[in-house]
């Protein structure tokens, strides 16, 4: 998996380095223009502003859009294009191509999220504004004073909070992936040679969606139980269906 | 001399279509096969089901004694008869890919294959034709120490002087140790390198057997006897 892992490294790391370089330079532009407490509706307004508020929410919603779009057609490049008989000739077991391929882009998508609140904590912890009113932790009153509370806040008094939020967001964000990754390896198999039926598999994919949506729901509701039990489910749901693509990509892409 | 290769019964179906029709035969080491026919007539088949990316329906297929898998992969270089690389990728990049994956993979032998091919390595692969692509891939395949070479149409789409470095190219890497199927239609260019020769016609094998023996008993060269053969048959 460590060849793997390298070489999906060496393919993205320059989109990875444009990307960051891009979301610094506008983090950075905000906080020394004095645009941070504008950001949040606070502050005078000039073009500026307007324009690094475009630039500001183009580039903080676009990366995790970017990251899931990512991860959600790993497996498209590998099934669909000529490339599936260089992967497929290589000593290695699909589960290592595939999951190293995941682990990589999971992993550049942790590293995006560590700069984005890198830099969403600095522009938070400007004093003033209006988002001091919503925030109860930014009422120190100085710069350095807010930053080490939202840390405080965040890695000591909500720790555990954190962990489990990360915990849920990667099992979903994971099963989503592996829903549509073994979507397309299914389709793939079974429509060899022939045209990808797009619309089939949206269809597949919306109907397992709205399966695992109304059991989720509906196991909630029994006995009120814990956000853990649907999380274990869906966690389970996401092996599966990663098994199921790594087995398709082995043994049916190509017959 | 020890046998490489030994496919026994091998079918493959794609639906009910058959590729490949109970194919046996065996490859010993040092030797170079010239696997022949018409179009769809199951040789791109059998050598991916040999490179193992497809799965046979039937009859087994042994490399060095082991049955085709993850272990045959790394003793087996698949020339496809398209471009597997990735286009993103320059020839450095692909030089690197091989060399992560392959333990046998030779650096030094690469760059004197591309050197000899008259490749640089700054060259991006979407920017390459296809027979600098043709040329790249062999490269990259020969600069491994594999046992056991498949060829799918190494010379298709080239031109004749491309050609003549390729076939050299295949001379050159000639070694007791390993074996070379070659798969192709234009069976004039390579016919001198082939030990042996195995015609297929609609996934069966209608003729096969020692080159030299089959030059001398037919009285025609291996290209003569594949137009004559299937001539007779289409």
């Amino acid at each position: 998996m460590k060849a793997v892992i390298r070489q999906q490294i060496k393919a993205r790391y320059k989109i990875f380095l444009g990307n960051l370089i891009l979301l610094s330079t506008v983090s950075l532009s905000v906080l020394v223009s004095g645009n941070a407490n504008a950001l949040f509706g606070g502050g005078s307004r000039s073009l500026l502003t307007y324009w690094l508020q475009i630039a500001f929410v183009a580039i903080y919603m676009g990366i995790p859009i970017y990251c899931l779009a990512s991860l959600i057609k790993l497996i498209k490049s590998m099934v669909f294009q000529d490339t599936k008989y260089l992967l497929l000739s290589l000593p290695r077991r699909s589960y290592s191509i595939f999951g190293g391929t995941f682990l990589t882009v999971l992993l550049e998508f942790a590293l995006y999220a560590v700069c984005m609140f890198f830099w969403l904590s600095l522009i938070a912890a400007v004093p003033g504004g209006t988002k001091d009113y919503f925030f109860a932790v930014l009422k120190t009153g100085s710069f350095l004073g807010n930053l080490k509370a939202i840390y405080y806040f965040i890695f000591i008094k909500r720790f555990s909070a954190l962990i489990q939020i990360v915990t849920i967001m990667l099992i979903y964000g994971t099963y989503v992936a592996m829903v549509f990754n073994f979507s397309f390896s299914l389709f793939a198999a079974l429509f060899k040679h022939k045209k990808f039926p797009k619309i089939l598999t949206i269809v597949f994919i919306y109907f397992v969606f709205d399966i695992s949506v109304r059991s989720l729901l509906a196991l909630s509701s029994i006995g009120r139980a814990s956000i853990w039990v649907p999380a274990g489910i869906t966690g389970l749901l996401a092996i599966g269906f990663f098994v199921g693509t790594c087995y398709l990509f082995e043994k049916k892409i190509e017959g | 001399m020890k046998n490489l290769l030994e496919v026994q019964n091998l079918t493959k179906k794609y639906g009910s279509k058959i590729a490949v029709d109970d194919v046996s035969f065996t490859l010993e080491q040092g030797k170079i096969l010239g696997l022949l026919g018409p179009n769809g007539s199951g040789k791109t088949t059998l050598l991916k089901v040999l490179a193992g990316i497809q799965h046979p329906n039937a009859g087994t297929a042994h490399i060095l004694g082991n049955s085709i898998g993850v272990e045959t992969k790394g003793q087996t270089a698949f020339l496809s008869d398209v471009n597997p690389l990735f286009t993103s990728m320059k020839v450095d990049d692909a030089i690197d890919f091989y060399a992560d994956f392959f333990t046998d993979f030779d650096k030094v032998k690469c760059d004197e294959l591309l050197d000899f091919m008259k490749l640089s390595k700054n060259h991006r692969i979407k920017a390459m034709s296809k027979g600098m692509i043709e040329k790249l891939n062999l490269s990259l395949i020969f600069a491994r120490r594999a046992r056991l070479f498949l060829l799918d149409e190494p010379l298709g789409g080239v031109d004749p002087v491309a050609r003549e470095r390729i076939v050299t190219t295949i001379i050159k890497t000639y070694s007791e140790d390993s074996s070379i199927i070659i798969s192709s239609h234009l069976v004039h260019d390579v016919e001198n390198t082939f030990d042996e020769v195995l015609m297929l016609h609609e996934g069966k094998i209608i003729l096969s057997g020692d080159a030299e023996d089959l030059r001398s008993s037919h009285g025609l060269s291996i290209n003569d006897l594949f137009v004559k053969t299937f001539q007779e048959l289409l």
